[in-house]
Order: structure tokens, then C-alpha cells, then sequence
């Protein structure tokens, strides 16, 4: 693993000067590389060793070597150390990792030996004692070895706590069961009734039916509206300008770490390593955990080909169900040693200076807040239809609705990218369901069911747009039945909802969420009857409907589908993507598509509801080169820095 | 929050701001609206015969509303101010709605002015003689159908300047929604949906010079909203009623050329004198912007009353006072914005004049019977 200890102080001591030398005089580095060290280090403020170590001058285990050297104390390589498995359950592994140490073995006295990564100081020997509560010894090794140690030690664990730890702590907030006992009842009974009262009385069930669904479309498209052109009134607001970035200085910045969970994306490996080496924040201070599935060997060799930047640590996340990326993002959560945290996908191309604007935004945004989230908008939009039709999309969503809803106070549902977190909000709030297959959305509206609140940056992350059909439709049935999940998730206590997070919150949520599923299971049976309506005359309709609630309908239809594509077409014209403006007009077309994947994500949601369709990566045509990254030191060893306890093993 | 253009100009509040709360907006409308009230109450005490409204009225009470095979949607246009006089008890109750609405057009004008900076004196001066004109006056108290299409046309024409001007979308959200409002009040606004979608591609030329496509997409955003709304409207008249554009007939009467194309063509240009003369901060506006070579401005601004000049031609009937209005509004926001106190003075003079001349010049025999009416 990363370096942990150098990377949680950021004061410069008398003792790391002189590692510098030492490192000098034994060779290791040269006085230029201690120079420029230095020199970055009165940037940063970071630790000598840290910035040597990002910058590739010097192997961890030299650096820890030199000081063990330096503190007197004995070095021990741990990385692959048997470990003794009756002290490990006696430590939490979280505290292991936050203080860079663990429990080795017993020496033949029975003092436990314990590595640690940090100076091994009188305080910290008594510390350790205090939560082993038996004599210890300590020895030195690299903070990457500590915690491949750790890992190790407690692969069990950190793989339960990744999949079942908000599952205990909180069942109600967990998709695993989908229906609870009182859901199934009510949702029964409604059932029931709605099929009784329409072989009992077909024609007036149906009306009644036919206003509700198309009330609800109305309210629906309303607030969608009135959301988005709030959101427009705040186009030329910025939450963080450049003048601020430019402003800001290294030595102020935080540890950020960097979650990208890959699966199956040995295709595009080679371009995200390139993509998070664009990132403008200090190495010595930036975190990358590449978060890697044990039976992709395929991702790993060609992570490992990729040459990666010396930030950069590949996780390997231990084989079991569900696989999910909520579950690799908890394993990537628990290792997290950045004050923020950020999750990207393996395509995504995110703003140089977005993790910057991320720590500005954090410093202005209003009490509460956990998350900022970042636009999404798509590098390939004019590959074909689709690909228009989902930039089309996400244009509409993230500059218009996501920040009228930030500006309204709703609730966000997150994007599965460029969430930027506070990492221990993150942690109390329990960190992602890896059973609900939209783990993203699901989390903003944990957020805002706790009183917290989710953000949004001006700055972008670019995608690949799917431009293949099949692989769209697994893509949205997924983020449908997620959609699902997450509906009956948070409404399995209405009221406590309401009162944690408010009215307009609540009434929020229910359309953004439940009411995005149920518009896309209603557009199919909406477009029947409008095509039945046109085929019969009026008087052959009016039979089944009563003439003022055909005229509702239809008219509701017209006004709904006409404002859904303007606000489209707006969202284009504002992402200056003009040429495909008038490609919203085809909107119809592609709700139909939406319809399609919602009754395959109800269907999925019945029969395998956790299963997570992947969504193939890599299949642009488009050119994807993005300018070279900037000028990296050359790393010195090639040894790839793969963590995790299958790898290990 | 900073607000900043794309390249970093900042461009003021994209809405209206002024008054800063919206209770103090609304008391503000309140409070401009009382003076109009009071006129519909005198003008309905003097025995005034407002005719226009109580022909809308008189047609939103012939319509079978909710009859179950729909027919009356063939006789539901102009449908905005059809469903509000079928909701409203009385004639006069009309005509405090639509002098509710004078407070509403002129605290936006008002805003409008502050947004640009105007001084007091010259937003005092602009909105008295404005909103004090007999034209307004009468147009707001008597005929809700035109008013109501005026004032989102006001609306629509202060979203497209500052979304074709300033790049603001919030803006175009607002001319099209507006614009596609004001069709459904009156057929003219679909001339001036057109109007806008000509002039929009002239001026995206200019803003987005590099840009492929960005011409057809900034007429696409301000047409959109009118074509949907008058292809929707078309579309349930047909199902429903058998006629797919019986509607615009009956809206439209005299729409074609049946006296005769360069006669109607005549007809409507002598329509615009009289308007012209009683709009003299419409024509400083214009010949402001032609002064300092903002062309395009000038045809932003000069686009109204070609619309309406086409709406003419084709046929389409409307009353002279109403087009003296639009070029009111038009002239108020197309004031160049700061203005020093050689051009306040300026100003103040042309308004007060345009005031002048509304008053004393007013020969038609409505606002004569109008005012009469009021004094009595």
C-alpha cells in the first residue's frame, strides 16, 4: 500500500532533514533529487520522504530502512509476514489503519512484536501497549507494508465490513432484503384491490387510474421544470472561480485519495492511468487506489503494463457476491487515508483542477454538507444517436437539474462519478449499500434522510457515452432497478423520512427517485393508449374514458413530452453543444428505449435483484487520446505496488 | 456566489431582482395595479361599453365545457384568456385582472431599468409615461385577450435580449415560454415567434462566430415552444373537433390576401404611423442603437414592429393602441443601459413628450369614450 504515515503530518522535523543526507550519503538518492525535494517540500509542506517517494526517487523500503537507521530502531520487511491470528481480533483494523501499525507475532517472552510505519517514539510504544494490554516491541517497516499486512490480517473482516457492515448497523437503509414485511403487505393489498376494482368496475377504475398516473406525470414534469429553471437562473454562478484555484496553495491542500473501482476494463486501463496522471494536486498528497475484482487477472496485467504513476496503488478486492462496485468502493473506503475522497470511473476524464475546486468547494459550502458532486457530460457525444441521445441527457441533468436542486435544498441523487466526499462523513454515514445497485443515488438520499446535505461543483468529469444499444439498456436497467431499490429503501419509514429530512425533501425524493421508475414504466402503456386513442374514433374512446380525462391526458401528454424536450434542447444550447439541439426532438423515441430497460429492471428487481449488469467500457470509436500528462519524475523501480490479500497470497 | 459569463464579464442577476424580496415585489405590483384598478372601476361605474372583454366572456360562457366528445376545443381558442374569462364571475373582474397585470408588466420594466442602471429620474420619467398613457391604460382595463398576449410578449422580448445578447438560457427559457404563452392568447405572437427565430441566427452569428450549428439551435430553443404549442393545439382540435386549423380561422378571420397583397401591404404600413408617433422612446431606442453601430440590437429591437408589420400584411386584426404599447415596452428595455446626464435629460424629455402626445393626440372614438366615461 501508499505511504500512510509521511502522508498524515505535514510538519517538517529536524530528523527528516537529516534523512534527506542519509539517503544522500548511502547513495540512495542524489543531492539534485534531495534538492528538488526540499524545494517541493517548502511547496507542499509535506514530509521529505513522502514527496521522494511520489516522485519515484526512492523505494519505500530504502526510505524506512534509512529510518529505522535514523531512529535506532529495527526494520522489518511485514508485507508478507505470518501474523498470529489470535491478537489481530483484538484491534480494530480501521484504528490499524489510521495509525499504521500491527501486531506481528509473539517473541519467545511473549512480547508481542508490532511493526509500525511511524517514528517509534516512547508515546506510541506506550499507546500500543494500552490497546494490545501486554508489552510490545516495535519495529520498523514501510507504510505500504503495514498495510498489505493489515490487509492480509484481516481479509475476512474488511471484506465483511465492506458488504454487510450497513447491512448490520442499519437494515432499514440496506437494499438486501427488497421488500420488509410491512412493504409486502401494503404492497399486496394494493394490488389485490387495484385488480378487484378493475373486474368490479373496468370502466371507472380505469379513469381513475388514467388521471392519477397522468396527474402524477404532470406534478412529475412540473417540478422537473421548475427545478431546471432554477438551475438556469444560476448558470453563471460559480460556486469556485479560477482566480481561487489559482490562489490556492499546495502547502493548504489536503490528502485527497482516489477511488476507481475496475472491473473488466483491461481496454481502457492504459488511458485512466494517463487521465488521473492530468490531475493538478500534489502528488505527495494525492491518493489513487485502483480498485481491482480477484478473478479479473486481465484489468491487473494490463494496470500493471500501464506503468503507473507512483500515486497510483492497485487493491485487490477478494472474490465473493455481491460484486458489486458499492463493495470494492467500501474495501477502497476503509483504506482511505485522504481527508476527501473521490470516486472515478475507469473512462472518465475528469477537469484537471477538479479535486482543487473540490477542496474550495468544501470550504464554502453551506454546514452539512458530506458531498460535492461534479457535473458528467460525454468526450464521445457525436459517435451516433445514442450517444447524442444520452449527452442530451446528462446535459439537462447536471447543469440544470443538479444545481436547481442544490440551490433548492433537495435532495441530490449522486452520479455514479466525481462524488467528492468528506471521508469521515463517509465513513458515518456508513459508506455505499453494496446491495443496491445504484449505491450513488441510494447515498445522496441516505444523505439527505439524515438532515446532511449534497453539493455540486462547477467543474466536469467527461465520460464515454454508450453507443451500443445492448449494452445501454443493461447499463439503465441497472440504474433503474437501482432507482427501485432505493425507492422502497427509503420509503419503508415515510414519516421518520419526512422528519429527518423535511417535507419538500421528502416529496423530492419521491419524484426524483420512485417517480423517475414509475414515468419509465408508464411510457409504454401511455404511448398504447395514445395510439389506441388515435386508431378508435372519439366516441369508441369516449366508451372507456370519460371525455375530460382523455382531453387531460392527451393534453398532459403533449404539454409533458413537449417541455421534457425543450429543457433538453436548453440543456445542449447551454453545454454549447449545438449541432445537437434538434436531436431532442427524437426524445420520444429514446423514453421508449427507457421503458424497455425499466420493465427488464422490474423484472431483474424480482428475480435477481442485486445482480449489477456491467456496463462495457472501451467501446468508443472516437479518437481518446488526451494530451500527454505532465512531466513525471521517471519512477526508478518497476515493481508494481499491488496491495490486497488474493494477490498476496 | 460570483456571477461571471463565459469569459468572465459579470453580467448581473439573470432575474428580476428588484425589489430584493419577493413580498416586497408583490407589494410593489399591488401598489402600481390600484391606480388601474381604480380606473376599471370608474370607467365600469360611467357606463364604459367594454365590448372586448365582454365578447370574451360572452364566448367562454358559449362553450360546453367538459361535454364528453370534446367539440367545444374547437371554439376554446385563444385558450389562456377563454379559460380565465370562463373562471372569472364578470366583465369587471376581467378588467381588475388585467389591471392587476399592469402592475406586474410595469414592476418588470421597472426591474428591468434598475438591472441596467437607469437613474430615477429617467425609470420615474419611462414608466410614468408608459404606464400612464391612455393606450395601456385602456388596453390593460378592457381587453384582457390582448393584454395578456402583450405582456408575455413584453416578457418574451426581455428573455430573448438577454439570451441572444448576453447568452443567458435562463433568458431563453423565458422568451420561449413566454412567446409560446402568448400564442396561445393571440395568433399574432406566432408571427413574433418567427420574427424572433429569423433574428436569432443573426445575431448567434456573431456570438458564436466558431460554432457550427449554433444559428439553427438558437432558433430551434425559441421556436420550439411556440410550434409545440400551436401543433399540439392543432392536433387536439382535430381529434376532437374535425378541423385541424378551424381554430386560427376563427381566430383569424381576415388571415390571406383577400384585399389584395400590396394593399394589405399598404394597409399595414400606415398602420405603424400613427403607433410611431405615439412610441417616441421606441424610435430613440432604435436610432441610440443604429447611432453607436449595434446593428444587431437595432434589429433585435426594430423585430417587433416587423412582426407586427407582417402580422398586418397577412391579415391579422389587432388595434393600433396595442401595437403603441409593444413599441412602449420595446423602447423601455432597449435603452442603452447607465446611461450619463446628458442622456437622462434626454430621457426624461422624450418620455415626458411621448406622454404629451398620447394624451392630447388620442382621437380614436374607444379612448375617447373611454376617457369619457372616466369622467363621468
Amino acid at each position: 500500500m501508499r505511504i500512510t504515515q509521511p502522508l498524515n503530518t505535514t510538519r517538517t522535523t529536524t530528523a527528516e532533514l537529516s534523512v534527506g543526507e542519509l539517503l544522500v550519503t548511502r547513495g540512495l538518492i542524489t543531492d539534485e533529487q534531495r534538492r528538488n525535494a526540499l524545494a517541493t517540500q517548502a511547496q507542499t509542506g509535506s514530509r521529505l520522504g513522502t514527496i521522494l517517494i511520489a516522485s519515484g526517487a526512492v523505494h519505500p523500503r530504502d526510505l524506512y530502512r534509512a529510518l529505522a537507521d535514523a531512529w535506532g530502531a529495527e526494520y522489518l520487511d511485514v508485507s508478507r509476514s505470518e501474523l498470529d491470528e489470535t491478537i489481530l481480533p483484538r484491534v480494530d483494523p480501521g484504528q490499524l489503519i489510521r495509525e499504521s501499525w500491527i501486531p506481528l507475532f509473539r517473541d519467545p517472552d511473549g512480547t508481542i512484536a508490532v511493526a509500525t510505519a511511524e517514528r517509534p517514539t516512547e508515546t506510541l510504544h506506550d499507546h500500543i501497549e494500552l490497546t494490545l494490554g501486554e508489552p510490545v516491541r516495535l519495529v520498523v517497516s514501510s507504510d505500504w507494508s503495514v498495510s498489505k499486512a493489515i490487509q492480509l490480517g484481516y481479509r475476512d473482516a474488511v471484506v465483511d465490513r465492506a458488504t454487510e457492515q450497513l447491512w448490520r448497523d442499519h437494515p432499514e437503509a440496506s437494499a438486501r432484503v427488497v421488500l420488509d414485511r410491512r412493504q409486502q403487505i401494503v404492497g399486496g393489498l394494493t394490488l389485490v384491490s387495484v385488480i378487484a376494482l378493475i373486474v368490479l368496475f373496468p370502466t371507472a377504475t380505469l379513469s381513475v387510474l388514467s388521471l392519477l398516473l397522468a396527474t402524477g406525470f404532470l406534478v412529475g414534469i412540473a417540478f422537473k421544470f421548475v427545478v431546471c429553471m432554477t438551475g438556469a437562473r444560476k448558470e453563471f454562478e460559480q460556486t469556485v472561480t479560477a482566480a481561487e484555484v489559482a490562489a490556492l496553495t499546495d502547502e493548504e491542500l489536503p490528502i485527497y485519495t482516489v477511488l476507481v473501482p475496475c472491473y473488466r476494463e483491461s481496454e481502457i486501463i492504459g488511458q485512466l492511468v494517463t487521465n488521473l496522471g492530468r490531475l493538478d494536486y500534489p502528488s505527495d498528497k494525492l491518493e489513487i487506489l485502483l480498485l481491482l475484482e480477484a478473478d479479473d487477472d486481465e484489468t491487473l496485467a494490463a494496470a500493471k503494463a500501464s506503468n503507473p504513476d507512483h500515486t497510483i496503488t492497485f487493491v485487490i478486492i477478494p472474490d465473493g457476491q455481491p460484486k458489486t462496485k458499492p463493495k470494492a468502493c467500501n474495501v477502497g473506503l476503509f483504506l482511505a487515508k485522504g481527508d476527501f475522497l473521490v470516486i472515478y470511473d475507469a473512462e472518465d476524464r475528469p477537469d484537471a483542477d477538479q479535486l482543487k475546486r473540490a477542496v474550495i468547494g468544501f470550504r464554502k459550502a453551506r454546514r452539512g454538507t458530506v458531498c460535492l458532486q461534479a457535473a458528467l457530460n460525454y468526450f464521445n457525444a457525436g459517435e451516433n444517436a445514442l450517444t447524442r441521445m444520452f449527452t442530451l441527457e446528462y446535459s439537462f441533468w447536471f447543469d440544470y437539474m443538479l444545481p436547481g436542486l442544490d440551490a433548492r435544498r433537495l435532495p441530490i441523487p449522486l452520479g455514479g462519478t466525481s462524488n467528492h466526499f468528506r471521508t469521515d462523513a463517509l465513513r458515518e454515514l456508513g459508506g455505499w449499500d453494496p446491495y443496491n445497485v445504484t449505491e450513488d443515488a441510494d447515498l445522496g438520499i441516505r444523505v439527505a434522510a439524515r438532515g446532511q446535505r449534497v453539493g455540486v461543483i462547477d467543474s466536469t468529469t467527461f465520460e464515454e457515452a454508450n453507443r451500443a444499444y445492448g449494452n445501454w439498456v443493461r447499463q439503465r436497467s441497472r440504474w433503474i432497478k437501482g432507482y427501485m431499490q432505493t425507492t422502497l429503501v427509503h420509503t419503508r419509514h415515510p414519516i421518520r423520512l419526512v422528519q429527518q429530512a423535511g417535507l419538500m425533501q421528502a416529496l423530492g425524493f419521491g419524484m426524483l427517485i420512485g417517480g423517475t421508475a414509475v414515468s419509465f414504466l408508464a411510457v409504454i402503456p401511455l404511448y398504447l393508449v395514445f395510439l389506441v386513442s388515435l386508431c378508435l374514433p372519439a366516441a369508441e374512446v369516449g366508451k372507456y374514458f370519460p371525455g375530460w380525462v382523455l382531453w387531460f391526458s392527451l393534453t398532459n401528454l403533449l404539454l409533458g413530452n413537449g417541455l421534457m424536450i425543450w429543457v433538453s434542447m436548453m440543456g445542449a444550447f447551454r453545454r454549447r453543444r449545438y449541432s445537437l439541439v434538434l436531436w431532442a426532438l427524437l426524445n420520444p423515441l429514446y423514453w421508449l428505449m427507457h421503458s424497455v430497460a425499466a420493465y427488464k429492471a422490474l423484472w431483474q428487481l424480482a428475480t435477481r435483484p442485486h445482480y449489477w449488469e456491467k456496463t462495457a467500457h472501451g467501446l468508443t470509436h472516437e479518437d481518446t487520446d488526451v494530451p500527454a500528462p505532465g512531466d513525471h519524475t521517471e519512477r526508478e523501480w518497476n515493481e508494481p505496488r499491488v496491495a490486497g490479500p488474493v494477490v498476496a497470497r | 456566489m460570483t456571477t461571471l459569463n463565459a469569459n468572465g464579464t459579470s453580467l448581473g442577476s439573470p432575474g428580476r431582482s428588484w425589489p430584493g424580496s419577493s413580498a416586497a415585489r408583490n407589494a410593489l405590483r399591488l401598489a402600481i395595479a390600484a391606480p388601474f384598478v381604480l380606473l376599471a372601476f370608474k370607467a365600469h361605474a360611467g357606463g364604459f361599453n367594454d365590448h372586448t372583454n365582454a365578447s370574451l366572456r360572452q364566448h367562454a360562457r358559449a362553450i360546453h365545457w367538459g361535454s364528453s366528445d370534446l367539440s367545444f376545443l374547437g371554439q376554446l381558442y385563444p385558450p389562456l384568456p377563454t379559460g380565465v374569462a370562463g373562471l372569472l364571475p364578470s366583465t369587471f373582474a376581467l378588467a381588475v385582472l388585467g389591471a392587476l397585470g399592469a402592475g406586474v408588466i410595469i414592476e418588470a420594466l421597472g426591474a428591468r431599468l434598475r438591472a441596467r442602471g437607469m437613474s430615477w429620474p429617467a425609470l420615474l420619467a419611462l414608466l410614468i409615461s408608459f404606464g400612464a398613457s391612455p393606450s395601456f391604460a385602456l388596453t390593460a382595463t378592457t381587453d384582457l385577450r390582448a393584454f395578456m398576449a402583450l405582456t408575455f410578449l413584453a416578457l418574451a422580448l426581455e428573455g430573448f435580449l438577454r439570451f441572444a445578447f448576453a447568452g443567458q438560457t435562463h433568458g431563453g427559457f423565458q422568451a420561449g415560454l413566454a412567446i409560446g404563452f402568448a400564442a396561445l392568447c393571440d395568433p399574432i405572437a406566432i408571427v413574433c415567434a418567427f420574427g424572433f427565430a429569423l433574428a436569432a441566427p443573426l445575431i448567434a452569428r456573431t456570438r458564436f462566430r466558431d460554432e457550427k450549428a449554433a444559428g439553427r439551435a438558437t432558433a430551434g430553443v425559441l421556436l420550439f415552444p411556440t410550434v409545440a404549442g400551436v401543433l399540439g393545439w392543432t392536433f387536439l382540435c382535430w381529434r376532437f373537433n374535425g378541423s385541424a386549423i378551424g381554430w386560427l380561422h376563427d381566430a383569424a378571420p381576415e388571415l390571406g390576401f383577400g384585399h389584395g397583397v400590396l394593399t394589405q401591404m399598404d394597409t399595414a404600413t400606415r398602420a405603424l404611423g400613427r403607433p410611431l408617433l405615439f412610441s417616441p422612446v421606441f424610435v430613440l431606442a432604435l436610432l441610440l442603437l443604429v447611432y453607436r453601430r449595434r446593428y444587431l440590437m437595432a434589429i433585435g429591437t426594430a423585430l417587433p414592429l416587423g412582426c407586427v408589420w407582417v402580422a398586418g400584411w397577412v391579415g391579422m386584426q389587432f388595434h393600433p393602441q396595442w401595437t403603441s404599447v409593444l413599441l412602449g415596452v420595446v423602447g423601455v428595455v432597449a435603452l442603452p443601459r447607465r446611461p450619463g446626464r446628458t442622456m437622462t435629460a434626454l430621457i426624461v424629455l422624450v418620455a415626458g413628450t411621448g406622454l404629451l402626445l398620447k394624451w392630447t393626440l388620442a382621437s380614436s372614438p374607444l379612448v375617447l369614450a373611454w376617457q369619457h366615461a372616466l369622467l363621468h
